[in-house]
């Protein structure tokens, strides 16, 4: 069934509709909730925040915009209010970040050196976890979900520049972390 | 080109958009600046590590039963919400008409007409009875439990079951532990068979079960040695976004497509096995 005729179904309050849309968004929008909160349990809350969100609005959806832009959008939201919601409570472990989520490894690969890889994955996402919220969101959403600087502008109600100087100074932390670490980021090995 | 510009340069070169003149201008400057040399190197292992991440994410089962779940409770608040908003306003409504009526009968209502005005108070208007019978029957659908993850035992013999109002010949499966009797029902060849390998076998079929119910459908289970049997009968149009919601739960081992052509009510396998 066509994107257009499920929104007009759900909008309606079919929720089979709406169950059957979002089940099309639903990946993406974990993936930006995992990469922004950092672990699965605040994640699912942040997608279930969304969902909520999405099927309060959606009735109102214009359909002249795009139908994920508008949903990222809603997530992200989700996001950040759910992070400043929780700025209080301690870091979470994120040993749940490495259940998924990364491209497979070479069918080759040594034992040790899919160990090295994944210290490298969690040291580059505690790494991303480190970045301020709105940096954080403009480097998740370009950086890992390969957003145009124009679509992020539009999730996260900023002009284009700004994001552009969001994602630059992101990258510029980033860089300065990965050199901090120099004992695991310039081994030859990886 | 000088250190102020290679900060601009390097965001081309993480967006993949950085011009062959530039990227020799960028290297040209870092053999002979070490801190830019150190930043370009950084910037390219960023890159490659932030390629490594997936834009897309299983959703957990837990997860999506979770949302799915909260809508449906939205749903249902939207619902009652609705239902009070037309007592509401046919209870106003009928407080104006009986008082029309009495002022221009002087006061004095014959029978019928006060007979009328209790009848419209008591059942409201038609297109409330709309509403209230819609509700009744959502509300009477909520209100059947799940399907139980284990059917009802049975003797071991062929029955036929009721379903749908369509008498359905079932065949029945004598369980190792049903000491005689069965403990689940297989329909004959279903449109579709799958094969899951799960880590948790009565996680994976209480969320099988879940999106079934999500999806309209029903799920029966039979339990096997080290898995079960999942007999999902759903509306052919739903069965497609049923299959794509338990993906994630790595449908492997495909035995049968499930047709484009399939219309009606249609039966699906799904054989959970544990790892």
């Amino acid at each position: 069934m066509e994107e257009s005729t499920l929104i007009r179904r759900a909008s309606q309050g079919d929720a089979a509709s709406f169950n059957a849309l979002m089940a099309t968004h639903e990946r993406r929008m974990y993936a930006v909730a995992l990469r922004m909160c950092g672990n699965h349990e605040d994640a699912q809350d942040c997608l279930q925040e969304a969902m909520l969100r999405v099927y309060r609005a959606i009735s109102g959806f214009k359909s002249q915009s795009s139908f994920s832009t508008w949903v990222y959008r809603i997530t992200m939201n989700a996001c950040l209010d759910e992070l400043r919601k929780r700025k209080n409570r301690p870091n979470t472990s994120l040993d749940g970040l490495l259940d998924g989520g990364f491209s497979p490894t070479d069918a080759g690969e040594s034992p040790d050196g899919y160990a090295q890889r994944q210290e490298l994955r969690r040291a580059l996402l505690e790494c991303i976890r480190e970045l301020p919220e709105d940096m954080r969101a403009a480097v998740v959403l370009r950086d890992v979900e390969g957003y145009a600087y124009e679509e992020i502008a539009g999730m996260l109600d900023a002009n284009v520049g700004t994001i552009k100087s969001r994602i630059s100074r992101g990258r510029e932390r980033l860089r300065e972390k990965i050199g901090a670490r120099a004992e695991l980021f310039d081994r030859p090995d990886v | 080109m000088n250190c102020e510009q290679v900060n601009a340069a390097l965001d081309l070169l993480m967006d993949g958009e950085l011009a062959e003149d530039m990227r020799r201008e960028l290297e040209a400057h870092g053999q002979g600046c070490p801190a830019c040399a150190r930043a370009i190197r950084d910037t390219l292992r960023l890159k490659a590590l932030m390629s490594e991440i997936e834009p897309e994410v299983d959703v957990p089962l837990q997860a999506q039963a979770a949302w799915r779940g909260a809508v449906r409770e939205a749903a249902q608040r939207d619902r009652r919400k609705r239902l009070t908003r037309w007592i509401g306003s046919a209870a106003a409504a009928v407080v104006v008409l009986v008082g029309v009526g009495l002022a221009l009968r002087g006061g004095t209502a014959p029978e019928s007409t006060a007979k009328d005005a209790m009848y419209v108070a008591a059942t409201g208007a038609p297109e409330l009875q709309a509403v209230e019978q819609e509700y009744a029957l959502e509300e009477s659908a909520d209100a059947q439990e799940l399907p139980s993850p284990r059917m009802a035992e049975v003797p071991a013999e062929n029955a036929v079951i009721e379903a749908d109002g369509a008498s359905l010949l079932a065949e029945f499966e004598e369980s190792a532990d049903a000491g005689g009797m069965c403990a689940a029902v297989a329909l004959s060849a279903p449109a579709a068979e799958y094969a899951l390998t799960v880590r948790d076998v009565d996680a994976a079929c209480r969320q099988i079960i879940d999106l079934a119910s999500e999806y309209e459908g029903e799920a029966s289970e039979q339990r096997l040695e080290g898995g079960a049997n999942l007999y999902v009968t759903i509306d052919a149009a739903n069965a497609a976004d049923f299959l794509s919601a338990v993906a994630p739960l790595d449908l492997e081992g495909r035995k049968a497509e499930l047709s484009g052509r399939q219309s009606g009510t249609i039966q699906l396998l799904l054989s959970v096995t544990g790892e």
